[in-house]
């Protein structure tokens, strides 16, 4: 029997992770990530999770706890934030490269300085190309179900996932999240079995040196890798649904069956992109709203075939990388570039640094797009010029 | 070890992770390199101001192995009487002592003196194979004693023709009687002749000696032509010189015994000469600390404290270094001693660099 928690977003993550029996946590404390590893940390106090918790100095030595734990064959959790995320970079390509199939809570934080405890995705987008999956959510139930998916995933391609939830509007914010029957989430997702497993008595270098004559294979097996888990994602979430009644894609289309303009969103935004959306089809818009789940891999096929034959696209980046656009916005017209006819795509930055997101803000948005005919490249919403 | 290189075709030939397939042994980096670590030819000024040319860091490293007779041993290959020497010499080798520029020199003929008086009793001098040739050794001054010693040793019968009752009879005053005794029983013991209050000439020996050693004024019909090996115009005789070192007379009288030996064996008399000296300069004094010498020894713990003192300049005493720093365990250590692995040395020189002694040297790859 399932059973229904009021959770924040925080402790959804931290009985994800209970449900799917990991093995061992290391994990240092930053806000807003804290209580994931804090409820987890009580857990194995308890008795009621059985995995190590290792403390450690940095975050750095978090992820390089998790990367030898998971080579030893463990099924290894850890949470950060932002400068933590930072911190942990260097082993965050190391978790990738040597295919460890390790699942990170990511609670998006701005980037400092200045200092900011707020949402945004610059510290989670910054990691994009390390060679992890990311599935960023909307909801806290969202989160829940995304770590087991995550493991389900990661463990059949043997690439590293992190869930990516915002600050406070989620990580804080409490909402029902319905917690699976263990042994149901257990027949969803079967123990870890590792690619290789560090043995003591047994010799073998793990990530040693490859020579060029080798190097360039083990990348283009990692990009397999990604490919793969396109497939894998949708083939899962599928699965999922039918067990646990939640059906997971690589993304969410709302309202999109005949509209001409689209709103493109990822993370908690998305739920208040839908009430706009809502309220603008009441008034006669034809607009729709397209939500980006898991950004790596890229849905590229799944986007061009939600998006082509649109007239307009607004992009919503809470993002941005500096010297170029908003990067959710690059890469949608980076997707569509392929199409003989394009819908016209405007890329928006807002909410920065945790500042609200309204339903006012879409509604102008959708107008904005709407009446745009310029081909400006940056469209900033609600900065204070 | 057999390695043999793994052949990558397709990707297929490859993991899915980076895992090792083999050893890396198969990739021979020493072939990287231009210049190569080597256990280099060199010696301590110690050893070189020596007349006798004792190898003294290689008896120091035996004595601090805790193997003090091995050390003696040692001694007693370049100086048959180091309980004379120990007592009498000027100590040259101390005067060189690269400690000298670091704090205080190391005692060495101390050291000398007690590891002589700790085998005097049972010295024995070893025959190496029996010859028929006869030399007559007329006198006993200890350098014509050196002589007499080293061409038993060396399988000659020897007699000795003394003036009065005894050898060594220029040290007698200032040498403890006892240990003459037993000097003088080593000689006994290998079956040296001694005749006693004779003083034959030179030409009643030549009728039943091959060769004849003796001092200048005792033969006062020859003349030295070559000095250095104690050549006389007669090639019977061979004169040994004194000197006021009593370890430069040992030496005379060794060269002596050693050029007789090579004529007798038929080969070419080859001089010895030391390799290239390790200079203060090069000693790393960051692996030392400063201590005071012991300057009397008694016991062997005073004579192993007064050892460890040692730089052992240009002598390998098994400190580790070169295996402890090399980067690519390119260092072998077996039996104490290091051994450069040179298909897999990069040439890189810590080892080198980090040598204490001036031991190793980089030389070019050919």
């Amino acid at each position: 029997m399932s059973i229904k928690k009021v959770l924040t977003g925080n402790h959804a993550i931290s009985y994800g992770a209970m449900v799917s029996r990991v093995q061992v946590i290391s994990a240092y404390p930053i806000t807003p990530q804290t209580q994931v590893v804090e409820l987890l940390s009580e857990m194995v106090a308890d008795g009621i999770l059985d995995a190590i918790f290792v403390n450690v100095e940095s975050e750095h030595s978090a992820m390089s706890a998790c990367v030898s734990a998971s080579a030893a064959g463990a099924r290894a959790f850890t949470a950060t934030s932002a400068q933590g995320l930072a911190l942990m970079h260097e082993m965050l390509h190391w978790a990738a490269g040597a295919r460890l199939p390790i699942v990170l809570a990511e609670i998006n934080r701005a980037m400092a300085p200045p200092w900011s405890i707020w949402t945004d995705q610059n510290d989670s987008l910054s990691q994009r190309d390390t060679g992890w999956m990311q599935i960023y959510v909307e909801s806290n139930q969202e989160a829940f179900d995304s770590v087991i998916l995550a493991y389900k995933v990661a463990e059949q391609v043997y690439l590293p996932c992190m869930v990516v939830l915002d600050a406070f509007v989620l990580s804080h914010t409490s909402e029902p999240v319905e917690i699976y029957d263990q042994e149901k989430v257990d027949e969803f997702l079967p123990p870890y079995k590792p690619m290789v497993a560090i043995e003591p008595g047994k010799a073998f270098g793990y990530g040693a040196l490859a020579a060029p004559d080798t190097y360039m294979e083990f990348r283009y097996k990692m990009q397999k890798a990604m490919e793969k888990a396109v497939t894998l994602f949708e083939k899962e979430g599928k699965l999922f649904g039918e067990m646990f009644g939640r059906t997971y894609g690589l993304v969410e289309e709302y309202m999109m069956d005949d509209a001409d303009y689209v709103i493109v969103t990822v993370g908690a935004t998305t739920s208040t992109a839908r009430v706009a959306i809502q309220e603008l089809r009441k008034q006669g818009e034809k607009v729709g709203l397209l939500k980006l789940r898991v950004i790596r891999p890229f849905p590229f096929d799944k986007v061009r075939e939600v998006l082509k034959g649109r007239k307009k696209v607004a992009v919503l980046d809470r993002n941005i990388s500096f010297g170029h656009h908003g990067i959710f916005y690059q890469e949608i017209k980076s997707a569509l570039y392929r199409l003989k006819e394009r819908p016209q795509v405007y890329g928006y930055i807002a909410g920065l640094g945790g500042r609200d997101i309204t339903v006012k803000d879409f509604i102008d948005i959708y107008h904005d797009m709407k009446n745009r005919e310029d081909m400006i490249e940056i469209i900033w919403k609600g900065v204070k010029l | 070890m057999d390695v043999k290189p793994i052949k990558v075709n397709s990707i297929n030939d490859l993991p899915e992770a980076p895992v090792s397939q083999g050893i890396t042994l198969v990739r021979k980096t020493g072939s990287w390199k231009n210049v190569r670590p080597v256990v280099g030819e060199r010696s301590a000024p110690c050893e070189n101001a020596c007349p006798l040319k004792i190898r003294i860091p290689k008896f120091i490293d035996y004595l601090t192995k805790k193997e003090p007779e091995k050390a003696a041993l040692e001694i007693l290959k370049w100086n048959p009487f180091p309980s004379i020497t120990g007592r009498l010499c000027p100590a040259k080798c101390e005067t060189g002592c690269n400690r000298n520029k670091y704090d205080e020199k190391i005692s060495i003929r101390e050291l000398e003196r007690f590891l002589g008086d700790l085998v005097l009793e049972k010295k024995k001098i070893e025959v190496k194979s029996q010859k028929k040739t006869k030399v007559a050794i007329l006198g006993t001054s200890t350098s014509l004693m050196g002589t007499a010693y080293r061409l038993r040793e060396n399988g000659f019968e020897v007699t000795i023709f003394a003036k009065g009752q005894s050898l060594f009879s220029d040290v007698k005053e200032s040498i403890p009687g006892e240990i003459l005794q037993k000097e003088e029983q080593a000689f006994i013991n290998a079956k040296i002749e001694l005749i006693a209050d004779k003083a034959p000439s030179i030409s009643e020996l030549k009728a039943s000696f091959n060769y004849i050693v003796t001092y200048a004024e005792d033969a006062p019909e020859v003349n030295v032509v070559d000095p250095k090996v104690g050549k006389t115009d007669d090639e019977k005789v061979f004169i040994v010189a004194e000197d006021q070192d009593i370890s430069r007379s040992i030496k005379n009288g060794l060269t002596v015994a050693n050029f007789i030996t090579s004529l007798d064996e038929g080969k070419e008399f080859q001089e010895e000469k030391l390799p290239r000296v390790v200079s203060f300069k090069e000693i790393i004094t960051d692996y030392f600390n400063h201590e005071a010498a012991v300057k009397e020894i008694k016991t062997i713990e005073d004579a192993i404290k007064e050892g460890l003192r040692c730089f052992s300049c240009g002598t390998c005493n098994s400190c580790g270094n070169c295996y402890v720093f090399c980067p690519d365990n390119a260092v072998k250590w077996i039996d104490n001693f290091p051994f450069f692995d040179y298909d897999y040395c990069k040439g890189c020189g810590v080892c080198v660099n980090e040598c204490p002694r001036g031991v190793l040297e980089l030389i070019p790859e050919k």
